[in-house]
């Protein structure tokens, strides 16, 4: 800035809002780049790509019981990643998904044992996953009365209870009221019939009542976020908890709620899972999965919206059991699914920026025209520094001027004098009243017609930078208007001056003042007192133009100051 | 009594073993925390520098080549985070989770994937040797404290003087004092002056690097180089929780490492340390092994907790630590 007057090579700025069409299109370029850049790491490792990836699509999709696999392990997800992306949508960061699916699943199976075969069919199940779900919403609200009442970091909370759960899991193997030890390998006890969910026939599916309850949690989901207070309140909490504590919610309250939800939903997914089919109506020790790191991505893949998570979720189920099925059929280890995943993960961080920001690089100096009026920004600094050097020179001129202008006033006719004198003092007002002054002259009226277009910009502008000096703390705003009105003030007094030399009645003198195009009746004693006028307003209106344009730009960035604030949540 | 000495010198030479690679996180995570970036990627850049350093360790046969891999497997994870985080705006969370992620699958990936295929590398003798052996000649000798304080390979000491030279860096020099003021205030280090990008990429890429070091040092020596399908086992989180304990201190993580070293190692020292002193500890027989497996998480969890309840206004923890630093948004 100091040396040349180039921008940056790159520039970044905030982004509005990017139509949802281009948000779709980049997330779906990202997914298909993290694909390719997975082919590329399987073809380091000697893998065909090609090969891998339709196994994966076979895996999926050959036949009716490979789509039923793929559902059934979709629904513990889309729960799990509903779950977590309550928590998430109120910036409490819950990566304790795993651990609240086990503990939901461990109560579930406790109070399975406990109950046998004791309550009726539906009846039995639907305790239990209430329990369950219980079960998963305490262990979270646990996390969150420790936050709420001493700020402890609920990353690490929620992650370490995922360990003590992995840990109670894997004790409950060598317990006698959990497993039958016998001989061998002691295996976990399988729950009472009673107790499983009901199967449903679709055509040639029958899936547990699970699906249907997770179709339902996505639709009541997309409905609270949407539409009930309190799922407006879990926005204003993440976006900023000061915001919402000012606005008279209950923080604590929120977020203690909230995190209790997220916990039961995840709790329930266990629990769900525990009395279904896919487990085999047993427990065991991963029995998540590892569906509490993969709802992580699916949620911020979605952007934590509830359709957004069905579709992600029905993705990273895709990509589980495509990898599954490609390791038998292949031999490629599975845990490519979680590379894939991370990969995914990273490619749709990279394309947020490209939502949230806009990159522009460094227009050529050809046209320069145009880079100047992008780079704006830039030169505002400059233009700031150059007009504070005119206001001094404004408010010594106006001192001076005033002072003639008074002594110019005597000499002046009456009518004319006061708004003369009042144009001088609020010059932003002048331009306004003084056509009303001239009404009587018809002619005049006409003719001002154009020399009224450059001055309203200016108040417009001045008027724009007031309400800016209210948002924005900044020197060069008020310096700017005060440069304004200066200018225009130093114009007022010039063209008085040169009323005076034309020697006329100030009625032409004025007219000289509108007279760019229009007006050449009164010709040789008025064509210098005319440039005069005209130079005057070139250099008032001048500067104006340039402000109005640099003013735009300023509103504009403090319009994204305000919106970042809630904006930049969206990383 | 000597047997029961020796008990108890083995338990604390456990600990140690088991704190290097938790120091050796901590101290990465530290330079990665304190330049402003919480990076909670410290598992999965563990996890590849595991499978990097050992790869190119156990197939060479060389240990410097093994803690170079490492180092860069390291570093490759934190320039993805750093890419992510600084140049792109990232959520430091999100980023530093999906870190965790592709680290974990690209280890396991990479090391079934190898296994199955029988081209998973095994150790030569003299390879074996290095990694078993090691402590400095003629000081181990020296009864009970040589055995105690010289008896570890050379990544126990050069863990302790990374962070001793990280400590030394981050209080006492200026290059630290600039990466501090990018943790703590980025807006004001920007305005002296101070390039905050460069230095939370440096200090991220620099700290990634040595948590791959940890990540090397627990395939190749708590593991002894035999794959499994988890190498890292939740000591990349234990270090970022450490980093509270030690009140983003580096030389406090020493401690505060072989502390928790030692929690890590109670499970397989527990039960001579119960015959050793059979009156005192004869109750830690009845007690399941899972209980030792998760008490470092426990632990943990009480130190988070305590931490957080003691408001301590001399803390560490930079102001600046978790959020993006944009130039327009000051």
């Amino acid at each position: 800035m100091t040396k040349t007057n180039k921008d940056p090579l790159i520039k970044i700025s905030k982004r509005q809002n990017l139509a949802l069409r281009y948000k779709l299109l980049l997330t779906v370029g990202a997914i298909l780049l993290s694909l390719v850049l997975g082919g590329i790491l399987l073809a380091c490792l000697g893998y065909n790509p090609v090969k891998f990836y339709t196994e994966m699509l076979m895996g999926n999709f050959k036949n009716a019981s490979y789509l039923k696999l793929m559902i059934r392990a979709l629904i513990p997800l889309l729960i799990t990643s509903l779950g977590v992306s309550l928590a998430f949508k109120m910036r409490f960061w819950n990566i304790g998904g795993e651990g609240q699916f086990i503990i939901g699943a461990i109560i579930a199976m406790t109070f399975s044992l406990l109950i046998g075969d004791s309550l009726p069919s539906p009846l039995g199940a639907i305790v239990v996953v209430i329990l369950g779900t219980l079960g998963g919403g305490l262990y979270a609200l646990f996390v969150a009365v420790l936050k709420v009442r001493f700020n402890t970091n609920e990353t690490l909370m929620t992650l370490m209870l995922n360990y003590v759960a992995l840990y109670i899991a894997s004790y409950m193997l060598k317990t006698d009221f959990f497993a039958l030890q016998g001989q061998g390998v002691p295996s976990f006890k399988v729950i009472a019939e009673s107790l499983w969910l009901t199967e449903i026939n679709i055509g040639k599916f029958s899936f547990d009542t699970a699906l249907f309850i997770a179709v339902a949690l996505t639709i009541i989901l997309f409905v609270y976020f949407r539409q009930s207070k309190q799922g407006y309140e879990l926005n204003v909490v993440g976006d900023s908890p000061n915001t919402a504590k000012y606005a008279g919610m209950k923080v604590n309250k929120i977020v203690l709620r909230t995190m209790f939800l997220s916990g039961a939903i995840i709790g329930m997914a266990g629990a769900l899972k525990l009395c279904g089919s896919s487990a085999g109506h047993t427990f065991s020790a991963n029995i998540s999965g590892g569906v509490g790191w993969t709802s992580i991505i699916v949620a911020w893949l979605a952007k934590l919206n509830p359709v957004g998570i069905l579709v992600a979720s029905l993705l990273m189920s895709i990509l589980e059991r495509g990898c599954s099925f490609a390791r038998t059929s292949l031999g490629i280890s599975d845990a490519m699914s979680d590379v894939l995943q991370g990969i995914i993960l990273f490619t749709v961080l990279a394309s947020d920026f490209f939502i949230n920001y806009k990159v522009s690089f460094r227009k050529k100096v050809k046209d320069a025209v145009t880079a100047q009026a992008s780079g704006d920004a830039a030169d505002d600094d400059k233009n700031a520094s150059v007009t504070a050097v005119q206001i001094d020179d404004g408010i010594q001129t106006d001192s001076q001027t005033m002072t003639q202008s008074t002594d110019v006033v005597s000499d002046i006719p009456a009518g004319e004098s006061t708004t003369d004198i009042s144009a001088s003092e609020n010059p932003v007002e002048a331009n306004q009243e003084r056509p009303s002054a001239d009404d009587n002259n018809v002619t005049e009226a006409t003719a001002n017609d154009p020399a009224d277009e450059t001055p309203q910009p200016v108040t417009e502008a001045a008027e724009t930078k007031e309400e800016k000096e209210a948002v924005v703390e900044n020197v060069a705003p008020e310096v700017v208007t005060d440069t304004v009105s200066s200018v225009e003030e130093k114009a007022a007094t010039t063209k008085k001056t040169t009323a005076k030399k034309a020697d006329n009645a100030a009625k032409t003198s004025r007219s000289k003042k509108s007279d760019d195009k229009k007006t050449s009746s009164p010709k040789s004693a008025k064509s210098p007192a005319k440039k005069a006028a005209t130079d005057v307003k070139a250099a008032a209106s001048k500067p104006s133009t340039k402000k109005t344009a640099s003013s735009a730009n300023k509103t504009k960035s403090t319009q994204t100051k305000k919106n970042g604030k809630g904006g930049n949540d969206n990383e | 009594m000597n047997s029961s000495v020796m008990a108890i010198i083995l338990a604390l030479c456990e600990a140690v073993r088991r704190g290097t690679p938790l120091l050796l996180g901590t101290t990465g995570e530290i330079l990665n925390e304190k330049s402003g970036s919480l990076n909670l990627g410290v598992e999965g850049t563990m996890a590849v520098g595991a499978i990097t350093g050992a790869l190119l360790g156990l197939s060479t046969s060389n240990m410097f080549l093994a803690l170079l891999g490492a180092f860069v497997g390291g570093m490759f994870c934190g320039l993805i985070y750093a890419f992510l985080t600084i140049t792109l705006k990232a959520n430091q969370n999100v980023t530093g989770l999906a870190i965790t992620i592709f680290g974990g699958g690209l280890c396991m990936f990479v090391g079934e994937t190898l296994k199955s295929t029988g081209k998973f590398p095994s150790y030569t003798t003299e390879f074996f040797a290095e990694i078993t052996g090691g402590g400095i000649p003629l000081l181990k000798d020296i009864p009970y404290i040589g055995q105690l304080l010289f008896s570890y390979n050379a990544l126990v000491y050069i863990a302790i003087v990374i962070a001793l030279i990280v400590w030394i860096y981050i209080t006492k020099t200026k290059s630290g004092l600039r990466m501090r003021a990018a943790g703590e205030n980025p807006a004001a280090a920007d305005s002296v002056g101070i390039n905050v990008d460069a230095e939370r990429y440096k200090n991220i890429v620099i700290g990634s690097g040595i948590m791959g070091l940890g990540g090397v040092y627990m395939a190749l020596f708590i593991n002894n180089g035999l794959w499994n399908t988890d190498w890292i086992n939740g000591y990349g989180w234990i270090a970022v929780a450490l980093v509270i304990f030690s009140n983003w201190s580096s030389a406090r993580a020493i401690w505060g490492s072989y502390v928790f070293g030692l929690l890590l190692a109670l499970k397989s020292r527990m039960p001579s340390l119960a015959s050793a002193f059979p009156s005192v500890l004869s109750w830690s027989t009845a007690i399941p092994t899972e209980v030792f497996d998760a008490l470092p998480f426990i632990v943990t969890m009480l130190v988070l907790i305590i931490s957080s309840m003691r408001k301590n206004k001399n803390t560490g923890c930079p102001t600046g630590l978790g959020l993006n630093y944009f130039r327009e948004e000051r």
